[in-house]
């Protein structure tokens, strides 16, 4: 089975939408900030039950599926076949830190927010998303640091494979916060915190194309790994890069364009040709949400590649690698060189 | 209420002997409990009733009026760590490392032996390291965000707890994920390495859940009224919510095949594994949606409702949890329900692990012949008729048990468990009506565990 992304949207330091991203992807110049200034959560409604809390990060996420879901998507769709893949690297701990923290200040203990309670725990978001777009099928909170993004990609290629679901709304998002951003320079990881979130329509080819959408890219090989010590990341990786390949029935000549997720390509035996796109020096450190910028990067730059007529002879596969400091190693090849998809 | 779950279409809707799909066993047991560390210890106290409430020694519980949980107290799992460093992973992620080395053992899989080969490590979590979580809003009360603790920091992301079980295990070809959909995650682990051994994508799976007792999660469910004042008491009429435990619960699964070659006892198949999403409210569980994922899991194991033995129920201990939970079992087995028992009344609600600890005191139930029961039980609900075993474990003859499990937002996940003997070939033996005790298999459990 063929397995696709058939749709996708995104929000970016660059803006809401898949074109701002493109764009800055496409300029090559740094964004300032990292924050997605255009998007702003509405006020909380005081009407509201209680338990419901619009919090930013699950914000975005829903803002974004409902880009990506219109009617003609759900349309025909049953309710229960409707599959979600969510994921984050931090959701919840600015949540939980302020809630302890009110714990431990306020004049008594458990004189804390009860609002909050639901959005301390990551599958916020996902519930959150399946009640706005009746997705009563498989609905999974997925997480594995920066590297969040391709574990979800997995996560619902399997949920095809196994005959669970018709498609799979799948992404990642994290939010900007202090918090954070003071745990990452506490943590002493360098970085230019950003927010961002990138969800896609996963099904496979077959359908997407008796839907009249258009294949934005072929999921040809998922590989993660594990490594213990930093000094081994560029070899884990590197292993699963070489299986990824294997499994995609290509070799490295054939691979276009890499989109990494830090300098991590240095370990990497792609030729020279190989064009490299680096969304973490344009938009900035989006931790959890970070991988499936990459994704959306790899299709972003192919897109412009057709506009202008100019496909790589190489065969026009894209390859995305990721490195989370925690531990994480990741690739994902994809097939972005045509309009029809695979074979066409 | 109609039960459209069974109508349902679903392509592998076949059973065992015609399936395809490569059999997935479970071939080792690790755990950690308010109860019990490791296999025999645990067997015990489910055979014993033991319950694990005590008051919270975690963290200061000055100003609740009441403090009681299942902590697993006096224990550091990092005494049970080989290769991991002290201090590098947080105590939910050494928990998570220690049960699967206990598991790993249990399995008698040497690390090493499997080094080479494609795994798949899931951890199901709710609350992830909330430990550090809890410890860096206190250092932000304390100094202020530019003053937290590094070594809080490095370790805080939920994302690393499969990690340490591959850093303790010496394992770097293996797919880790966390899946923290809360309540639900355990056998959300479960299904998922079913998923990918069935799928070809790897032969070998350490799965489970794990998490701990924090202030975030007190001081929220006390502040909600949900937090039981004393223990947890499922299915009673007096009962007055969770309470939420400590530890974690991993188990090995492996291809039918990949066990074989190598001579493993074999404890258990996972026969099938549902999920959905109520999508409906964000605390309140849905019944229609919750029979459909208990229906949907018994179609994927090839079952019918008949064949199950016992319910290992997600029974939380709330008014709401348990009256929804006897009515879906009342949809989805009719007019002769199988047992139920809610493991949450002995270990509390360990959250992510939850699901994993019910499946591991599923297997052996299975392989000891007994249910172990709900405790803390008095007073019957007319809200809740089920058959609860209730008071001290009762013998039976188990060969096909469910487990189910609910997470907040609406997260539904069932895995259904079959006894080793019906693995032989053809359909499944022992329609399971008949109530004896079977003895166990004469796995040597005490002198296995050993001091793992």
């Amino acid at each position: 089975m063929s397995t696709v992304i058939s749709a996708m949207a995104l929000m970016s330091p660059a803006g809401v939408g898949a074109g701002a991203f493109g764009e800055a992807i496409r300029a090559g110049v740094p964004l300032p900030g990292g924050a997605v200034e255009d998007f702003r959560t509405d006020a909380a409604d005081p009407s509201a039950r209680p338990v419901r809390l619009v919090d930013r990060p699950s914000a975005m996420a829903l803002a974004a599926i409902g880009d990506l879901l219109g009617p003609d998507v759900l349309a025909g769709w049953p309710p229960h076949r409707r599959a979600l893949v969510l994921g984050s690297g931090a959701a919840g701990i600015d949540q939980s830190m302020t809630l302890t923290r009110d714990s431990l200040t306020r004049p008594r203990p458990d004189n804390v927010n009860p609002a909050l309670v639901p959005a301390c725990v990551m599958n916020y978001a996902s519930a959150q998303a399946a009640m706005a777009f009746d997705l009563r099928g498989p609905n999974a909170t997925v997480t594995a640091g920066a590297a969040t993004g391709l574990a979800a990609l997995r996560y619902a290629r399997r949920l095809l494979a196994s005959g669970r679901a018709d498609a799979v709304v799948c992404g990642a998002f994290e939010d900007l916060n202090g918090r954070r951003a003071a745990i990452a320079e506490a943590a002493g990881r360098a970085t230019r915190p950003a927010e961002g979130c990138g969800v896609f329509l996963v099904e496979p080819a077959d359908r997407a194309r008796s839907h009249g959408r258009p294949v934005l890219a072929e999921i040809l090989a998922l590989e993660s790994r594990v490594f213990d010590e930093p000094c081994h990341a560029p070899a884990v990786l590197d292993a699963a890069v070489r299986r990824a390949l294997r499994t995609g029935g290509a070799g490295p000549e054939n691979v276009g364009l890499l989109v990494p997720s830090g300098q991590e390509d240095a370990g990497l035996r792609l030729p020279a040709h190989t064009r490299v796109v680096r969304p973490s020096e344009i938009v900035g450190d989006a931790f959890g949400a970070a991988a499936a910028l990459q994704v959306a990067a790899a299709i972003a730059v192919r897109d412009a590649s057709r506009e202008r007529a100019s496909l790589d002879p190489a065969g026009g596969l894209a390859l995305i690698t990721t490195i989370d400091t925690d531990g994480h190693a990741a690739c994902c090849l994809l097939r972005t060189g045509g309009r029809g998809g695979p074979g066409t | 209420m109609e039960v459209s779950a069974v109508s349902h279409d679903r392509p592998h809707a076949r059973g065992p002997a015609d399936d395809p799909r490569p059999r997935v066993v479970v071939t080792g047991l690790g755990v950690i409990s308010s109860i019990g560390i490791g296999r025999a210890d645990f067997l015990t106290a489910l055979r014993a009733g033991a319950c694990g409430a005590s008051p919270i020694s975690g963290f200061d519980t000055t100003g609740f009026r009441y403090a009681r949980a299942y902590e697993v107290p006096g224990f550091d799992p990092e005494t049970r760590l080989r290769r991991i460093e002290p201090g590098r992973f947080g105590k939910v992620g050494a928990q998570a490392a220690a049960a699967a080395r206990m598991a790993m053992r249990d399995a008698g899989l040497d690390p090493a032996a499997v080094r080479d080969e494609p795994g798949v490590i899931a951890v199901g979590t709710t609350c992830g390291e909330s430990l550090d979580v809890d410890a860096l809003a206190a250092a932000e009360v304390a100094g202020g965000l530019g003053r937290l603790p590094a070594p809080r920091a490095r370790r805080v992301h939920p994302g690393r707890l499969p990690v340490a079980v591959a850093v303790e295990l010496g394992l770097t070809d293996v797919e880790a994920v966390t899946i923290p959909t809360v309540c639900a995650a355990g056998n959300y682990a479960v299904g998922h390495a079913l998923d990918a051994l069935r799928g070809g994508e790897a032969e070998f799976a350490i799965c489970g859940g794990a998490d701990s007792v924090s202030r975030m999660a007190f001081a929220g469910f006390y502040r909600l009224r949900a937090w039981a004042s004393e223990r947890c008491s499922p299915f009673d009429l007096d009962r007055n919510g969770f309470m939420f435990g400590e530890g974690a619960g991993m188990l090995v699964l492996e291809t039918l095949d990949h066990a074989r070659r190598r001579g493993a006892t074999v404890l258990a198949e996972v026969a099938g594994f549902g999920l959905n999403c109520d999508a409906e409210h964000p605390t309140r569980p849905l019944r229609e949606r919750v029979a459909e994922c208990l229906s949907g899991a018994l179609r994927d194991a090839g079952a019918a409702p008949r064949e199950v033995d016992v319910v290992f129920a997600h029974g939380t201990g709330t008014k709401i949890n348990d009256a929804m939970e006897s009515a879906v079992f009342a949809d989805v087995f009719g007019d002769a329900p199988p047992p139920v028992t809610a493991l949450k009344s002995m270990i509390g609600h360990t959250q992510g692990a939850a699901g994993a600890h019910a499946c591991i005191a599923a297997v052996l139930g299975m392989e000891h012949g007994f249910i172990p029961p709900t405790v803390n039980f008095s007073t019957p609900d007319p809200e809740c008729p089920v058959d609860c075993v209730t008071g001290a474990s009762r013998p039976a003859r188990v060969r096909t048990a469910v487990v189910n499990s609910l997470g907040v937002g609406g997260n539904n996940a069932a895995v259904v468990l079959r006894h080793p003997g019906a693995l032989a070939g053809g359909p499944p033996t022992g329609q399971g009506t008949s109530v004896e005790n079977e003895p166990s298999t004469g796995r040597g459990t005490a002198t296995k565990e050993g001091a793992a």
